[in-house]
Formats: structure tokens, C-alpha cells, sequence
């Protein structure tokens, strides 16, 4: 016990001696004045405590948090095997909620990295199992019925998968790149940082020598060199005209270890001309301003003549995979 | 029990137990037990003050220089905590007595029968 818990117990106990004074001096028997004393004066610990407590003032809460702690840690320090599975069990924890994390907010939380995302539909077969099962793609001429009816969509844009082989610019390397229609870059609302995204023209089959880098690539292998516009790169063995550099950190298809690169395939111009290519690309579409999402997701059977595709709304990155 | 008890203890309102405190040491220094037997007697008996909030008060008051305490002797011979009202406490008393007579007024006001009822 401090000095000063000294001193209060000291002015309590002469408190009730005074007051067993005046009581005897009144003529009560000592036994008895006693016992009124102590009765009127109530709990002595008490007193001293709060007394203590107003002596100390507002400072008292952090002596309290200090006393606290140094109680658990001598507790925690008894007890070492505890200490050590609860610590454990809290690290475990931690780490598996901040992974699981990490993988739902790339996956369902973190908005595309696109304009406007609400309003992007991917037209797909239905996948048979959702979401874990990747649809099959519509290929070319389901692209060109669907660009026949944009009613319902402000823009439809194709876009195929493809890996390619870079050579000529130290060693060679495979790329994950996709082949787009020039529609792409308007539907997704994204522009090159650099340069121009494709034009209308370049959609012709022919005109289709160009390509357009990821930021990345273009800073790990071209040392982000500004002249690259109009630079002739080989893919696959073809040259192909750099036309364009998209923004820092946004990729296609949308995950960090793809999408090193833009490029325009050709998309046969009618019809006729139709290619198979063993499945095109899952159809990209904006949904017009105004049109409730609802009413076009109402319309899930196909536009056109054929039976089978439908639409599924692209609500998350992994989805589209 | 041959005590004097309050024929109804009122339960003191927030905050005047300090001027109470002050106001019973202007007339000179005094231990604990004394302020608590004076502020029953003044009070006519209705005034019984806690030991659990006096003695909280008496130290807080220290705390912030409005009385100061010393040990002493009481006339028994008993070692005892006599308190002081400071020159600051004397300040505080002032201005805590004409709080206290603001709000007694209109206290007082309020709870008046009006001379003219309304009609």
C-alpha cells in the first residue's frame, strides 16, 4: 500500500474514532457506539477507493490500462503453451481473412476498371454451370448479326484470346494478348494513354497490321520509349505496326498476367466472309444509356434466327473467364 | 440507535456538495468528521452527506487547490486531517455562491404561485 493509501485509511479511521467518541460522550456504551459508527460510516474499503480514485484525478484511467496490462501480461507469461495456440490461432486467422480477402475484393468488390461497368454485357452461350464453367464463345458471325441489332446496345465489340510469340525485341517471349474489334476501346471506355486506339478501317481484313501495347510492355520491353508509335514490332513472325500504349495498369483480359498486349485482329467484314476460327471471342456490349438493365436482361433468348446463345450478365471478373 | 436521523435525507444535487464543502470551511479549518457533523447540523438534519462522496470531494478540491490539508490534532488528542479553505478557494466559493443564488432565484420564480392567474 502507497503513502497516500496510508494517509486515507489513516483519516477514515480517525473519522470513526470521533465519531465513536461523540456517541460515548452522548453515553452509548463503546460496543455500541462502535457498531453505529461503522453503520452510518458504511463500507471503509469503498470509501478509501473512490477517495483514491478522486485524489488521482482524470489520469486515473491510464494507471488502470497500465495495471491491466501488466495483469495479463504476467498472466500470459504463467501460461507460455496458451499464450502460444492463442497466438497461433490469431495469426491463422488473420492471415486466412485478409487472403480470403484479397481474392474477394479482386474478384466481386473492385470495380472493373472500365467506364461506366454497370452497363457492360458479355454475350455468351449460357454457361451450363454457372459460374464455374467457362461458356463456349459466339464466333464471327454471331458478332456481325448481333452489330446488326444494336438497339438495345449502344455498341457490340468482339474480342478473342490469343497468345502470341514477340520476337525482335530481345529474347522472345510469349504474350497473352487478344485480338479486337475496333469497337473494343469505345465499349470498354478506355483509351490508349498513348497514340490512338483502332479505327473503323482497321477492322477490314488487310488493314489489321496493328497493334496496341499494355503499359507494361511497353515499359519492360520497349524501356517505355516514346517513339515506339509507329515502330514495327513481330508477333508470330508478322510485323505489326505499334499504333498505341494503354494506360498504366490496365490490362486485357483483366488480370495482372495477361493482357500484355492490344492488338486488332481482322473481323471478316460480311457474312460471307465468315471464318471459323474455332470460336471467336465472348461478345462485348454496352447497353444503351436509359434501357433499363432489367429489360434487356428480360430479353434473354437470341435476336437473331439461330437458337442457343443468350446473355449472362458479366457482374464479375472471374465470370468471364 | 439514539441518532438524530434527517426526517427526510435529500439527496444533494450535482455539484453542490463542493460549495457546501467551501462554504462550511470559511468558518475555519476542520477534519473530515467535523464538515460532515456541520453540515448536518446547519442543514437542520436534512443534510446527511455520504462518507463515500465526501471524502472523494475533500481530496478532488485538494487536488485542485481550493483547500489545502494538514495533519493536526483534535481537541481528544486525535491525529486528524484538518482542511483549509485557500485564498483560491475563497474565489471559487464567490463565484460558485452567486451561481447558486441565480439558480435559487429562478427556482424560486419558477415554482412561485403567480399573485394573478391567468384569465
Amino acid at each position: 500500500m502507497s503513502e497516500r493509501d496510508a494517509e486515507i485509511r489513516e483519516e477514515i479511521a480517525a473519522h470513526l474514532a470521533l465519531a465513536i467518541a461523540d456517541r460515548m460522550a452522548r453515553g452509548a456504551s463503546r460496543e455500541e457506539a462502535e457498531r453505529a459508527a461503522r453503520a452510518e460510516f458504511g463500507n471503509v474499503t469503498h470509501v478509501a477507493e473512490v477517495t483514491r480514485e478522486a485524489q488521482r484525478g482524470p489520469g486515473i484511467w491510464l494507471e488502470r490500462l497500465g495495471q491491466d496490462l501488466r495483469y495479463g501480461w504476467r498472466a500470459l507469461r504463467r501460461t507460455p503453451a496458451f499464450t502460444a495456440v492463442a497466438v497461433a490461432t490469431l495469426a491463422l486467422a488473420i492471415g486466412a481473412n485478409s487472403a480470403v480477402f484479397t481474392v474477394v475484393n479482386g474478384v466481386l468488390l473492385a470495380p472493373l476498371p472500365f467506364r461506366d461497368p454497370g452497363r457492360l454485357y458479355a454475350a455468351s452461350y449460357l454457361p451450363t454451370n454457372l459460374p464455374f464453367e467457362l461458356p463456349p464463345g459466339l464466333d464471327d458471325r454471331l458478332y456481325l448479326e448481333y452489330r446488326g441489332h444494336v438497339s438495345r446496345f449502344e455498341q457490340v465489340a468482339g474480342y478473342q484470346r490469343q497468345a502470341l510469340t514477340l520476337s525482335g525485341a530481345g529474347d522472345a517471349t510469349r504474350l497473352a494478348g487478344a485480338r479486337a474489334s475496333a469497337s473494343f476501346f469505345a465499349v470498354l471506355g478506355v483509351q490508349p494513354a498513348l497514340g490512338r486506339a483502332f479505327t473503323p478501317q482497321e477492322d477490314q481484313a488487310g488493314n489489321d497490321q496493328v497493334v496496341i501495347l499494355s503499359d507494361r510492355l511497353w515499359r519492360t520491353r520497349f524501356n517505355g520509349d516514346r517513339s515506339i508509335l509507329g515502330a514495327t514490332i513481330t508477333l508470330d513472325g508478322i510485323p505489326r505496326t505499334v499504333v498505341g500504349v494503354m494506360p498504366r495498369g490496365l490490362t486485357f483480359p483483366p488480370r495482372p498476367r495477361y493482357g500484355r498486349r492490344w492488338r486488332c485482329g481482322s473481323m471478316p467484314a460480311t457474312p460471307s466472309s465468315f471464318r471459323s476460327s474455332g470460336g471467336c471471342a465472348p461478345m462485348r456490349r454496352r447497353s444503351r444509356r436509359g434501357t433499363s438493365s432489367n429489360r434487356s436482361l428480360t430479353r434473354r433468348t437470341p435476336i437473331g434466327p439461330w437458337t442457343g446463345p443468350g446473355w449472362w450478365r458479366r457482374s464479375s471478373r472471374s465470370r468471364t473467364r | 440507535m439514539n441518532e438524530p436521523r434527517g426526517l427526510s435525507r435529500i439527496e444533494l444535487l450535482q455539484g453542490t456538495l463542493d460549495l457546501i464543502i467551501l462554504q462550511t470551511l470559511r468558518w475555519g479549518p476542520r477534519h473530515g468528521y467535523g464538515i460532515a457533523q456541520m453540515i448536518r447540523a446547519s442543514s437542520d438534519d436534512v443534510l446527511q452527506v455520504d462518507t463515500g462522496s465526501l471524502y472523494p470531494a475533500l481530496h478532488r478540491l485538494e487536488r485542485q487547490g481550493w483547500i489545502a490539508a494538514e495533519w493536526g490534532t483534535s481537541e481528544n488528542k486525535q491525529r486528524v486531517r484538518v482542511y483549509t479553505l485557500t485564498t483560491k478557494g475563497r474565489k471559487q466559493l464567490e463565484r460558485e455562491r452567486s451561481q447558486w443564488e441565480q439558480l435559487s432565484r429562478a427556482m424560486g420564480a419558477i415554482l412561485a404561485p403567480s399573485p394573478e392567474p391567468e384569465s
